[in-house]
């Protein structure tokens, strides 16, 4: 084991942790978009805005940081079109989170303590908030195609 | 994309949501074990019964019978050390899951719904649902190190 195999590591493991988290709220999110009480998907939204900051915004910059240092590091160039699509593919999810998730994830809890948990607005604006994280986790599962199938090498 | 390909790439997401949704389902029980609210704890505590048995366990079986065809179609050997760790820890986080942690689950949603959430069984069978799922998740970290070290290669 030497350096490589530890920053690899941590990259791997931070990128399991962020898309494998992501994916989990979305599993749930479809079971509490069927259940009869509507504040189960309010809740989850709040739960979602939460996380934000505190865990999906950390382990996607691990993710990038130790990313870079494996190429540095490797044997990989940042001229590889596997390394160039997936830079652009975070870099797309990225502005998705920083732009919209994230601000419109904070509205929720506002939006919910203004209205109440159970009102048709809040419960509407959580369901565009999920639609948009479902989407935004196509392009990351799209960039962990690329990481495991390297295209051009 | 060749076939080995693919099942990496099988491999590797399943795993994202087995210990991904594992480690985000343990951040979100300290928050409602910091939040001081019963139903809160609740809340959570149903979605761990649930997730288990619909989500985990399918994606764990993901991985190994995925991870057992990826060996058989690609360069590696069961005799790999790295491999036989791998299949050992899968086997006995498995077993934990379904032997310890979802009966456990079990007990604990019943003595929620019977005695309370502030009944000394609720809480003991909560602390050693949440003990047992930290070492299990502790042993998935130890296994996608394993998968990418590959000591003995």
């Amino acid at each position: 084991m030497d350096g490589y195999d530890i920053v690899k590591f941590i990259h791997i493991l931070a990128a399991v942790i962020w898309v494998g988290a992501g994916l989990m709220l979305t599993i749930i999110s479809l079971r509490a978009g069927r259940s009869t009480d509507p504040t189960e998907i309010v809740k989850l939204g709040r739960d979602a805005g939460w996380l934000g900051t505190r865990f999906f915004v950390p382990a996607s910059l691990t993710t990038l940081i130790f990313g870079i240092i494996t190429v540095l590091v490797g044997e990989w160039s940042f001229g590889d079109a596997w390394i160039i699509i997936g830079l652009a593919g975070f870099a797309i999810s990225f502005i998705i989170g920083a732009g919209f998730l994230g601000p419109q994830s904070e509205k929720i809890g506002e939006l919910a303590d203004e209205h109440g948990e159970t009102h048709p607005l809040v419960v509407q604006h959580v369901k565009k908030v999920l639609g948009v994280t479902r989407v935004d986790q196509l392009i990351i599962l799209a960039v962990v195609l690329d990481m495991v199938v390297k295209p051009g090498t | 994309m060749s076939r080995y390909e693919l099942w990496k790439y099988l491999h590797i997401v399943a795993a994202m949501v087995w210990v991904g949704g594992a480690t985000v389902l343990q951040v979100l029980n300290l928050k409602a074990a910091g939040s001081g609210d019963p139903a809160e704890r609740a809340r959570i505590g149903g979605w761990s019964q649930w997730l288990g048995q619909s989500v985990f366990m399918p994606a764990s079986i993901v991985v190994l019978v995925v991870g057992v065809v990826m060996v058989l179609d690609g360069p590696w050997e069961f005799s790999d050390p790295w491999i036989g760790l791998g299949l050992i820890g899968i086997v006995v986080t498995v077993v934990i899951g379904a032997v310890f942690i979802t009966p456990t689950g079990k007990r604990l949603n019943e003595a929620m719904a019977t005695r309370g959430p502030q009944d000394p069984v609720s809480q003991q069978l909560a602390r050693r649902v949440t003990l047992l799922a930290r070492f299990n998740l502790l042993l998935l970290v130890l296994l996608v190190f394993d998968m990418v070290v590959k000591p003995g290669t």
